[in-house]
């Protein structure tokens, strides 16, 4: 048998969700403004970094839900309901009626420091045409 | 920012150089982000996260050992367990730049692992805070 002391080290990996209104897109300038950053903050570059996570991560959410590796055939509402919390499902239902844009992505804790926060943190960013729920994982 | 880090009663411990008196009003506004936007909150617990359990070492030897130790830096020796020449170095670094501090700190204090690594983190938040906490012309 063998013990640690220490800490176990671990990788880990999360998913998100974001709506934009409908018409709207995933743009830097909203993402911007949604956080609370302009343009002379010295830590735009961290959060143009989070934006740039964000984007590269994230597929039209019905085709990723249908290939996503922690969804073993189950149906699309089994499986959001298996996945996110009752208020988030709500808010992706009322998004499909209206026609909105959804995106379901994945980060990882095994990238940088900043997508090992994000991917271990719980969080939501509201803003008036784009929202992104992170809330459903978190250590 | 760091000045000397070192293992004490089996755990990491950090002593920081760094300006004094740095609020968090002040910090926010330096990074030019609202309290209460996303980037404000997240910010505002890096910052939380940095100063919780902190020892300014100056405050501690003046207040509670003063007539114990002779000296600033034989107390840096002897209670805090750190090599003649960091202590005496530690010492001379606050006669040099007035108006700053030596803060010590354990890691993995504050009861959130994936924050304090965030934060700790050169490629995360550490360089943030060495850009306004950090001490200018230091050597």
């Amino acid at each position: 048998m063998k013990i640690k002391f220490d800490f176990v080290t671990n990788s880990s990996s999360t998913c998100f969700v974001v709506v934009l209104k409908k018409g709207q897109e995933f743009k830097e300038d909203q993402f911007m403004k949604c956080v609370g950053i302009n343009k002379k903050s010295p830590v735009y570059p961290m959060f143009l970094e989070l934006f740039k996570m964000f984007a590269s991560n994230m597929e039209p959410f019905d085709a990723a839900v249908a290939s996503h590796h922690w969804n073993k055939g189950r149906q699309w509402d089994v499986f959001i309901a298996d996945v996110f919390s009752a208020d988030l499902v709500k808010k992706i239902k009322l998004a499909k009626e209206r026609g909105d844009s959804l995106y379901f992505g994945t980060l990882s804790s095994d990238v940088n420091a900043l997508e090992t926060f994000v991917c271990c943190d719980s969080f939501k960013i509201e803003g008036k045409n784009v929202y992104i729920d992170a809330t459903n994982s978190s250590w | 920012m760091i000045y000397y880090e070192y293992k004490k009663d089996h755990n990491k411990a950090y002593i920081f150089h760094v300006v004094k008196n740095i609020s968090k009003g002040r910090f926010l506004r330096t990074m030019r982000v609202g309290r209460n936007s996303f980037a404000g909150r997240l910010l505002s617990r890096v910052y939380d996260c940095f100063f919780s359990e902190t020892v300014d070492l100056l405050d501690e030897y003046r207040v509670y050992h003063s007539s114990e130790y002779g000296s600033f830096s034989e107390f840096l020796q002897k209670k805090y367990c750190l090599p003649d020449e960091v202590a005496v170095e530690g010492e001379d670094k606050l006669l040099k730049h007035k108006n700053t501090a030596l803060l010590w700190r354990k890691e993995h204090v504050t009861g959130d692992y994936n924050l304090e690594m965030f934060t700790m983190s050169s490629d995360g938040a550490l360089n943030i805070l060495n850009s306004v906490l950090g001490v200018r012309n230091e050597n």
